[in-house]
């Protein structure tokens, strides 16, 4: 079957990233109206789907003719699972931003090299963006000054500074439209 | 000169159905290359904002803002490495490409097909138009066209669609009755600008032949699934009148009194005629837009029909 549910551990594996991206629980209230479903591709994909979606999984599997016409993606794609671990994908960038409560905003220098996928080093007196308070390797949104969504990074902790370490970010549009998609 | 761009054979053609003057000016406006249009995805930002953001950084546009879209005069480096492209703040395509789009009326609930849909352009026109709400299946059946399909509904922050890859032909197999329908039909391509159609003067009558039978068969597949009172929006960036107003012509007849033409309210273009190809047709057939390549548009063909009964 190409189309699957997810198991226990893939809810909890999926929920703990997007809550710690959110910063909040409001991937469960987001579930109240929406289901998780797993396709598989290239990789195992994750995508949300509007509960009453769900009708049209169901008749693409089960009719005959069907199988000529199968659905590659969902509405909303989260990420995917490599190794048992699963991976935020830049498609959740714009919903996620959505419901973001801790937004981080670059300046338009910081902004510019992180859509080149570098790293960026917060000094320490930087951090009025009120970085401290997340654990080492807490997943972050990250915005530009101008409040749009650039991607996601990873907090570390260094000894003087606070590194964003970039996981993905937009740029990857114009770097690889051909092999990441 | 202008002669070598397309054969004899279909310049006489065009004469036949368009007329000396027109075909003259087609073979003139094809060989022109076309300002970069900018249409701001409505679901993130405004034309304004848009455009101030994009001056702070030296990019100028021309006065005038056609369908609300911006043309690009200048560009200090190229526009698809800005941050607004990157973030999907705006597409870049010909101002006909948002015709089609725009000619549907979907509700938040509607549920919409867009069955030939890479590089998905207008599929992301359409999710705006939709609000990024209801259902949209974008089809599409060369594999390898799917990338920019994704790549295109991730950039522009879509959230409203599936991806099927597929024939458009089997997609009544999905046994989904549909509020609206749009097929920007595969086709020979003889209205797209030189710069964008390389093998121009290659095509011969046979590819017209192959194409507007596929269109015609999608068509009639379309048609099956599409729900009463129900619209469906066909177009082609072709010159060539079988994959246009007698591709429609032969639909109605084949489909009498289930179809009604609707008219499409935009000031370019003509009327579609075929006066000049037979003496009997349907005259709905004037509904229909016959538009000939110029400034920022290509050659294109557009019908919008409403099943009325089944
Ligand atoms: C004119 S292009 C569509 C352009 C697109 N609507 C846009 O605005 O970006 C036609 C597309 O139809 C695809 N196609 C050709 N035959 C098809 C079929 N039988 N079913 C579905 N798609 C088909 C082609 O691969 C091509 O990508």
């Amino acid at each position: 079957m190409q189309i699957t549910k997810l198991t226990d551990e893939e809810i909890v594996a999926v929920s703990t990233v997007i809550n710690e991206i959110l910063k909040s629980d409001d991937l469960s209230q987001i579930l109240d109206t929406h289901s998780l479903i797993k396709i598989i591709n290239r990789r195992d994909e994750i995508y949300l789907i509007k509960n009453s979606d769900s009708l049209y999984l169901s008749s693409s599997i089960t009719s005959d003719r069907g199988k000529n016409c199968k659905i590659l993606t969902g509405k909303i794609k989260l990420g995917f699972f490599i190794r048992g671990k699963f991976k935020i994908g830049i498609e959740s960038l714009r919903f996620l931003a959505n419901y973001c409560q801790n937004p981080i905003f670059l300046s338009p220098r910081q902004a510019e090299r992180f859509i080149y996928s570098k790293d960026i080093n917060l000094k320490l007196d930087d951090t009025k963006k009120g970085l401290e308070k997340y654990s080492d390797g807490s997943m972050v949104l990250v915005f530009n000054k101008k409040g749009i969504p650039i991607g996601y990074a990873k907090i570390l902790h260094k000894q003087d500074y606070i590194q964003l370490k970039n996981i993905i970010d937009i740029g990857i549009y114009l770097r690889s439209e051909k092999t990441a998609f | 000169m202008a002669e070598q761009i397309i054969s004899r054979e279909f310049k006489n053609r065009w004469i036949n159905f368009y007329g000396k003057n027109v075909t003259e000016r087609i073979l003139r406006e094809l060989e022109q290359s076309d300002p970069r249009i900018i249409s701001p995805n409505a679901l993130y930002t405004t034309r304004r904002q848009l455009q101030e953001s994009l001056e702070s950084q030296g990019f100028r546009f021309a006065p005038e803002t056609p369908f609300n879209c911006l043309i690009l005069e200048f560009e200090p480096f190229n526009i698809v490495a800005t941050s607004e492209y990157l973030s999907g703040l705006f597409t870049i395509q010909a101002l006909t490409s948002l015709i089609p789009p725009k000619c549907l009326n979907p509700s938040s609930e509607s549920v919409v097909a867009d069955l030939a849909a890479s590089p998905g352009i207008k599929t992301c026109l359409l999710a705006e138009v939709m609000e990024n709400t209801g259902t949209l299946f974008a089809i599409e059946k060369a594999k390898k066209r799917i990338p920019a399909l994704k790549s295109n509904i991730a950039r522009m922050g879509i959230y409203n669609t599936f991806i099927l890859n597929c024939d458009a032909r089997s997609f009544p197999g999905l046994n989904v009755k549909v509020d609206h329908i749009m097929l920007d039909a595969p086709c020979t391509g003889t209205g797209l600008k030189l710069k964008k159609n390389k093998r121009l003067e290659r095509r011969i009558l046979n590819d017209v032949t192959r194409q507007s039978l596929i269109q015609r068969e999608i068509l009639d597949e379309a048609w099956k699934q599409l729900k009463i009172d129900g619209t469906i929006v066909y177009s082609t960036c072709s010159l060539e009148p079988e994959e246009g107003e007698v591709q429609i012509n032969n639909f109605l007849a084949r489909h009498e009194k289930q179809v009604q033409v609707l008219p499409i309210n935009i000031n370019i273009g003509n009327p579609g005629n075929l006066t000049r190809w037979t003496k009997v047709y349907d005259s709905q057939i004037s509904n229909t837009r016959r538009i000939f390549p110029d400034q920022g548009m290509d050659g294109f063909f557009i019908a919008l029909m409403k099943k009325v009964r089944e």
